[in-house]
């Protein structure tokens, strides 16, 4: 796909960005913020923000714990705006996630021991309205995920 | 993230000042579990209300809280908690697995009154 990114059937195209950042973690806040920043020219809610900003600090946490293994590399962050909503899209080039159906279940983690919820996705999902997941071993990983935004 | 202590009756007040994610869980936890180890009243107070952004990094940070105060025989809380992080607090089931009250002051009559 054009850019990387994912083009939603239907809907124009009317800006975009790409963000390409070290993989450590203390680049999450500034990925969710900057996400936050492109996505506040369509006004959404404050509650819309919060949710945004929290689906893209798990994608990217991801990708700094699991993908790199806390070893750096590259992420890479773009996100297309279109007329009612926004679409983010998280890729690495890490280790991959062997089982999707697993890794997106709740409570599932492979780092128990670092107090990790498991919650990842589940957050993911509960905040956006979309979130499409695709991984190879060894090759990295790839969160699409979209989220309208409700005018008042 | 700042962690501030305070105590009251017998109970450990923490207060939780600024973002919770994965980059700061690890020194927020370093800093609660010091705390209760330093003061071991067994009662503990998490104050959300300047709490400005969680994700779920934080339910870990405070699943491991709870489940360490608990076999210590403690009781803990959670207060404060605003709109801005509501949802979450609600989606991750934190609510449910705490205490959660309006305030410190709420909770401290609640538990006093468990006393008599």
């Amino acid at each position: 796909m054009e850019r990387g990114l994912c083009v939603k059937g239907g809907n124009m195209i009317h800006n975009f960005m790409k963000l390409e950042i070290s993989a450590v973690s203390v680049n999450e806040s500034f990925a969710r913020v900057t996400v936050a920043a492109f996505a506040a020219q369509l006004d959404p809610t404050v509650d819309e923000i919060t949710e945004l900003k929290t689906a893209v600090s798990e994608a990217v946490t991801n990708s700094v714990i699991h993908g790199y293994d806390c070893n750096g590399g590259v992420i890479t962050i773009s996100a297309e705006l279109f007329d009612n909503g926004i679409t983010v899209t998280v890729e690495d080039n890490g280790s991959g996630i062997d089982d999707i159906t697993k890794a997106r279940t709740p409570l599932f983690t492979t780092k128990p021991a670092e107090g990790r919820s498991g919650m990842g996705f589940t957050v993911m999902e509960m905040f956006m309205d979309t979130v499409e997941v695709t991984s190879q071993a060894g090759q990295g990983t790839r969160v699409c995920m979209t989220k309208y935004f409700r005018r008042v | 993230m700042k962690i501030t202590g305070s105590i009251k009756q017998d109970t450990l007040i923490l207060y939780f000042d600024g973002e919770l994610d994965h980059h700061t869980a690890t020194a927020t936890r370093e800093a609660i579990d010091n705390m209760i180890q330093r003061y071991r009243f067994g009662k503990v107070i998490f104050n959300l209300s300047s709490l400005t952004f969680i994700d779920s990094s934080g339910i870990g940070v405070f699943y491991g809280r709870r489940r360490m105060i608990r076999l210590d025989g403690g009781r803990c809380a959670i207060v404060g908690v605003t709109k801005r992080i509501e949802r979450f607090i609600h989606v991750s089931g934190l609510d449910k697995a705490f205490e959660l009250y309006k305030d410190e002051d709420e909770a401290l009559a609640v538990w006093s009154e468990a006393c008599v």
